[in-house]
């Protein structure tokens, strides 16, 4: 039984161009200082936009899917050096904004795809890094692509797994390396 | 193979299985164009279907340098050997065992095969090499109340059982094998036993003389002395108790023993160098497997090792099966003469058993030993520890001087494994201060004395355990002398511990038969071929074996043993001598005045020819020889396998 | 209509909350974060505190209790501190942690040689500033604490339980302190034995749960330990006089939900303003806004199809019913049908309660008096946000006595009685945990805390404010 990448050969789609939400169309204010990608740690660069975001409930800044597509087009699949727009594992119209809820739907390039826990747990980080504290996420794997899609469905929701995943310092660099790329957002290839 | 998924990294739970835990795949991918030490020689043969668990291509994590991996993952085929695993702490204690049906009857019946029909592939070099099975008494016992629970017919006496397979695995067509019991081996390694406990004695006073002149770069280990004979334990300890390593006995087990004497002293006398023997072994338990492969029992002269193969109790029962074994069958080997002596077929002295524990006798051995070089008469308390047979101390003390001779235990099983592990750090100071806060010593001694005040009167802290209580008001001579020794148990250090893994010990080995089912015993054809030869079967009903705690009223399904029931059994039977005569387990005999474990003329020889071998090896090799026949080294698996090695690889981060 | 009224917000932790629990003995509070300190808080109740009779809750107006933060102990705990359990004699602290340890904590001896601590920061200051938000009027004059624990000195990690392979999940004592247990990741449920000299002995080790253990709660006075569990499983376990420590029962979840039952009647008996205020801000918490159901309908959710993780367990004050909470957001009753330590347990009710995994249970008593079959107050949280308290009650015959024997299978009723929706903002709450004393004072008092690391105080008032 011999361990290969476990899908060597998948899919590259060309990303499609930048998204251009509603609200940047309309020339409303962003919440992320796009060029703050390219100069500043992610991390940093997001909670200064979610303090922001946060302030006043009465008028804060609504999020659509588009935005949250940005936000994870970007991030490297662990196995290749694409993204995870390439390789469709994250699309568009698989993303759900209502509310205070995201709902994110993703799409194993192969049903026994080991690695979708990983690329969940990517996901998640990015949003609970980057979405303000107000959003409660949901992930799901897309019905029918994943043999063990209600296991990995209940792992990728349970909050004390994510936080302790989120201390093994193995597990976080792989995790980092993913999402380095992810403040590019679209803007071009990841490699 | 059951197993052979386990290594597979598909698995989407994050629990401690190997798969998750395990990145050696990928971490010898670097390693693999210079292998040139022992490590390598256990490969993963892509023809060989018990090996299959482990072939990996290596995936190159991150996305740094995607066209490499690509191009390499065919030329790179990373391997996982036993001997990686050891050197792994990825996963801890016996989830070693899911990877080890690489060591399996399948490879011996290949063996067999090709000694028995010369391949004419010229590719393949004919197999030359002479067969020896070494078999542990646990794993007879266990032979002998599974076939008698199988065929409802009394217990075979190991002794006769072992004849039957020597007589069965010696015909020329199986391989014409040479078989004999590790219980031989076993005697040697408890007299090494005596010696090293004797040498850390000498050196705890200052007048230990190293006899190899510093060659070995081996210093006696302070007390306790912890027995390494259980492999499952040594591997708990090496990976997550490494402070206590030096506490541990050094001297091989009974396989590792078994092991020299075949490959080194049989193969002398038999002419053959130690590869050209292939030797396997039959235990009780699966981590025997990995004690094997321990690089001190590898060869790099001979590239070999002293143990080839390891079936456990089942997989010998396995083997034989398909080879067509009837342990009911009589052989011209029945009527043989339970002869200590080396006979034409029995390599060495056979089922020698010292009273004591049917997981070796270790703790025993040493207290006939302490008892028999004590000048006066001495005596013997045990205690249970929370009423469990696991957990006896042994305190063995001079009754006019209320001296404590020696003080050791009997610790069995996962959780007073624990307890002895919080103790033993506690004796000796070894393995603290690794906890989630610092205690001052400053004020950990205030602490002490503050309590020391409250508990003066106070019954024994520390144990819950059933030592004969001790009246706080006590008054009069009598309950004041008995305090006084009380008071000396209690402070009297741990000189020996007798460490098993399993609960029950060895008879109770992950290798063992499991209890008969209804199944198992209806679907087996009863051959009536093999005349019945009733055993006395010492102390149960022969006729039957006693129903399980659930079994129901219906026959059939009555047949089923609790494992409870079924570990005893083998325990009975462990102690089954030669003849059906029943070999006590001998702690009765000890209490008041211990006397040297059964010293019958099967004894008297072994110790002769023992003492001959022992010499031999010294002749032959010098003291630095000897001890490496006798001795073994443990070393500590660092806690953290990515330290230092830079590169995270996506086996190690599944969660 | 009772509601919830919030008393205390002292100074968050940095990151996570994951547990709070009250000190049985002292006026202690105590808090543990995934920033590896455990903070100790000093509360004292009003001198009115004592309640008219046993159950019944203060008036909202009533002086309030005071809580103030008095020492962070900086543990070495590697990782988040899951949880955290006093011992009965409130002298001991268990902490258990991801790192996959647990700690046991005391309080230096007062000698007198640690002199130099006092003084030093996070020794109790009458002044000490709090952080309280919102419309709570805090104040530190208050002339009724001198219950508060002025002395607080420094507390030492005694001894360290190792053994877990993964993180520990919860520890818990049980009910006479003799025994902690914990439980982990790795699927096991270890009991230990308290020994002097602040030593442990490990007496079981239960390996059958086959996921991660989440939660685990002692009866509240038998030696009888629940663990719940990632499988969806509860384990009932005791020390079987016939052999060891093993598991008699293995619970799984089988009622369908039912909707949540508010009670109507009580507004409507005594229609004060107080009231009918305090019922509609009980039936506004507890049920979705209207964003909320559009999210819901928009997104329609694919449930999860694996049987729900267990998060949450606890006893009933009397020891007959076990409440567990589960992922999906329910609450489970589950009664023991007879008197025996194992005698069986079965599911009795499941009600709907949180909208996302319920993660907390604390039960005590108060509320309806046991003679009017009052089985004590519930207080529940999890990933909505919402803290809710619930009357358990159970039906009683015209003589007083309880209807059911209880060998049959008891009924009892579940009613909110005082409901917050986002307890703590926006933030997940994690624990909940109910004041117990033996005086009986502080009845209804509640401490919580949630994921933006805050810690807050609660008190179920009789009537709004």
């Amino acid at each position: 039984m011999s361990r290969q990448l476990d899908n060597d050969n998948p899919t590259i789609f060309a990303p499609t161009a930048p998204a251009t939400s509603a609200r940047r169309k309309t020339g409303k204010a962003l919440l992320w200082d796009d060029r703050a990608d390219e100069f500043l740690d992610y991390d940093e660069e997001d909670r200064e936009g979610m303090g922001e975001a946060d302030v006043g409930r009465g008028e804060r800044e609504e999020i659509d899917a588009e935005e949250v597509f940005d936000l994870l087009r970007s991030i490297t699949d662990p196995e290749h050096p694409v993204s995870l727009e390439q390789l469709r594992v994250v699309n568009p119209d698989d993303i759900f904004v209502s509310g205070n809820r995201v709902l994110v739907y993703l799409t194993p390039t192969i049903p026994h795809c080991s690695m979708s826990t990983l690329i969940g747990l990517s996901l998640r980080v990015r949003l609970m890094r980057a979405l303000p504290p107000r959003f409660r996420v949901d992930i799901r794997i897309k019905e029918g692509t994943h043999q063990s899609e209600h296991a990995v469905n209940k792992q990728l929701n349970d909050k004390e797994r994510v936080q302790a995943a989120l201390e093994n310092q193995h597990l976080l660099q792989v995790v980092e390396g993913c999402l380095a790329t992810a403040g590019k957002r679209g803007r071009e290839p990841a490699a | 193979m059951a197993f052979s998924g386990a290594l597979t990294i598909t698995d989407l739970d994050d629990f401690l299985t190997p798969s998750q835990a395990c990145i050696i795949p990928v971490r010898n991918g670097k390693a693999q164009s210079d292998m040139t030490d022992g490590s390598t020689e256990i490969h993963i043969d892509s023809d060989n279907n018990y090996y299959e668990v482990s072939t990996y291509s290596t995936a190159v994590a991150g996305p740094s340098n995607p066209k490499a991996a690509l191009e390499k993952k065919a030329l790179e085929r990373a391997e996982i050997n036993l001997n990686d695993c050891l050197a792994c702490s990825g996963c801890i204690t016996s989830t070693e065992s899911l990877l080890i049906t690489l060591q399996s009857h399948l490879e011996v019946l290949t063996y067999i095969n090709s000694i028995s029909s010369p391949s004419i592939d010229e590719a393949t070099p004919p197999e030359t090499r002479r067969p020896f099975l070494s078999i542990s008494p646990q794993t007879l016992a266990s032979l002998s109340a599974y076939h008698s629970a199988l065929t409802s017919r009394p217990p075979l006496p190991l002794g006769l059982l072992l004849r039957r397979i020597r007589h069965f695995l010696s015909a020329k067509e199986r391989g014409s094998w040479t078989v004999g019991d590790t219980t031989f081996a076993r005697h040697l390694s408890l007299r090494e036993s005596v010696q090293e406990f004797e040498e850390r004695r000498a050196y705890a006073k200052g007048k230990w003389v190293d006899r190899t002149g510093g060659q070995g770069g081996y210093t006696p280990g302070p007390f306790p002395v912890l027995a390494s004979a259980c492999p499952g334990w040594v591997c708990y300890a090496e990976k997550a108790q490494g402070d206590l390593l030096p506490l541990m006995s050094s001297v091989r087990s009974s396989q590792g023993v078994a092991g020299a004497l075949v490959k080194q002293y049989w193969g002398e006398k038999a002419g053959l160098k130690p590869n050209e023997i292939y030797h396997v072994t039959a235990m009780p338990c699966y981590d025997k497997k990995l004690e094997a492969s321990r690089s001190d029992f590898y060869s790099e002269a001979h590239t070999t090792r002293d143990v080839d193969c390891v079936l456990t109790t089942g997989e010998l029962d396995l083997l034989l099966q398909d080879l067509g074994f009837n342990p009911y069958a009589p052989t011209p080997l029945d009527h043989f003469s339970p002869s200590s002596s080396a006979s034409a077929t029995a390599p060495w002295p056979d089922l020698l058993t010292p009273a004591g524990t049917s997981s070796g006798s270790y703790l025993h051995t040493l207290l006939a030993h302490i008892s028999a070089s004590h000048p006066r008469p001495s005596a013997l308390h045990t205690r249970k520890l929370r009423d469990s047979a696991d957990n006896e101390e042994y305190i063995l003390y001079d009754p006019d001087t209320n001296e404590v001779l020696f003080k050791g235990a009997k610790v069995y099983g996962f959780r007073n494994l624990q307890n002895l592990v919080r103790r033993v750090g506690k004796e000796t100071g070894l393995g603290r201060g690794k906890g989630a806060g610092k205690l001052g010593a400053a004020v950990a001694a205030r602490r002490k004395k503050a309590r020391a005040g409250a508990e003066s009167s106070a019954s024994t802290p520390g144990t819950g355990a059933t030592t004969p209580a001790s009246g706080t008001g006590a008054d009069g001579v009598e309950v004041g002398a008995e305090l006084e020794r009380l008071k000396r148990w209690e402070e009297k250090k741990m000189d020996y511990v007798e460490v098993m893994a399993c609960p029950s010990g060895c008879v109770n080995g992950g290798g063992q038969m499991k209890p008969v089912t209804p199944a198992a015993a209806a679907g087996m054809e009863v051959d009536e071929e093999g005349y019945p030869r009733p055993m006395p079967d010492p102390g149960t009903d022969t006729a039957k074996p006693k129903l399980g705690k659930e079994g129901g009223e219906d026959g059939e399904e009555g047949w089923r043993w609790s494992t409870k029931e079924w570990v005893q059994r083998v325990e009975e039977l462990y102690w089954v001598g030669e003849g059906g005569l029943l070999t006590p387990p001998g702690s009765p005999g000890l209490t008041g005045g211990v006397e040297k474990a059964r010293e019958g003329e099967a004894e008297v020889k072994a110790d002769e020819l023992a003492e001959r071998i022992c010499r031999d090896v010294e002749d032959t090799l010098g003291p630095q020889g000897r001890w490496e026949f006798l001795r073994t080294r443990f070393r500590k698996v660092e806690g953290d396998v990515l330290g230092g090695e830079g590169g995270v690889t996506l086996e190690a981060v599944t969660w | 209509m009772p509601q919830l009224q919030l008393i205390a917000s002292p100074q968050s932790h940095a990151e996570p909350a994951w547990a709070v629990a009250f000190n049985p003995k002292r006026n202690l509070l105590a808090s543990c974060s995934t920033d590896k300190t455990v903070r100790l808080y000093s509360y004292s109740l009003p001198s009115s505190s004592k309640p008219v009779h046993q159950h019944a809750f203060p008036s909202a107006s009533s002086d309030k209790p005071v809580i103030h933060h008095v020492k962070t102990i900086e543990t070495e705990h590697k990782r988040t501190i899951r949880s955290l359990a006093w011992a009965p004699s409130g002298k001991t602290l268990a902490t258990g942690s991801f790192d996959s340890t647990v700690a046991i904590w005391e309080e230096l001896d007062g000698d007198g040689d640690e002199g130099e601590e006092e003084g030093q920061e996070g020794v109790y200051k009458p002044k000490a500033p709090t952080k309280v938000s919102g419309d709570v009027d805090m104040d530190d004059d208050d002339g009724d604490e001198g219950q508060g624990e002025r002395d607080v000195k420094e507390w030492e990690c005694v001894t360290t339980l190792e053994g877990h392979e993964s993180e520990c999940k919860t520890v818990g004592w049980s009910a006479d302190g003799a025994l902690l247990a914990s439980c982990s990741r790795d699927k096991s449920v270890w009991v230990w034995e308290v020994q002097p000299d602040s030593d442990f002995e490990c007496i079981a080790v239960l390996m059958e749960h086959s996921q991660d253990v989440k939660n685990l709660s002692w009866h509240p006075h038998e030696e009888i330990l629940a663990s719940a569990s990632y499988d969806s499983h509860i384990h009932m376990q005791w020390d079987d006089p016939d052999g060891d420590w093993c598991i008699f029962q293995k619970l799984h979840p089988k009622l369908p939900l039912s909707q949540i039952n508010i009670p109507r009647s009580d507004a409507a008996a005594s229609p004060s303003q107080g009231q009918i205020s305090a019922y509609n801000s009980l039936v506004t918490a507890l049920l979705p806004t209207p964003e909320e159901r559009e999210a819901e309908t928009y997104l329609n959710v694919p449930p999860l199809l694996e049987d729900e993780t267990v998060w949450s367990l606890a006893w009933s004050p009397c020891g007959r019913f076990l409440a567990s909470g589960g992922d999906l957001g329910g609450i489970r009753i589950w009664a023991r049908t007879g008197n025996n330590p194992d005698s069986p347990f079965v599911e009795i009710a499941h009600t709907a309660a949180h909208s996302r995994s319920c993660f907390t249970l604390a039960w005590a008593q108060g509320g309806t008096l046991l003679a009017a079959g009052g089985l004590g107050i519930l207080a529940s949280a999890g990933a909505d946000g919402k803290i809710i308290v619930w009357q358990i009650t159970t039906p009683v015959s015209a003589d007083g006595a309880e209807a059911d024997a209880p060998s049959k299978k008891p009924k009892v009723s579940i009613a909110p009685i005082a409901a917050i929706r986002e307890a703590h903002g926006v933030a997940d709450v994690n624990c909940v945990s109910w004041l117990q004393r033996e005086d009986g004072g502080g009845q209804g008092v509640l401490a919580s805390c949630a994921d933006d690391g805050s810690v807050k105080v609660w008190r179920v008032v009789a009537d709004a404010e």
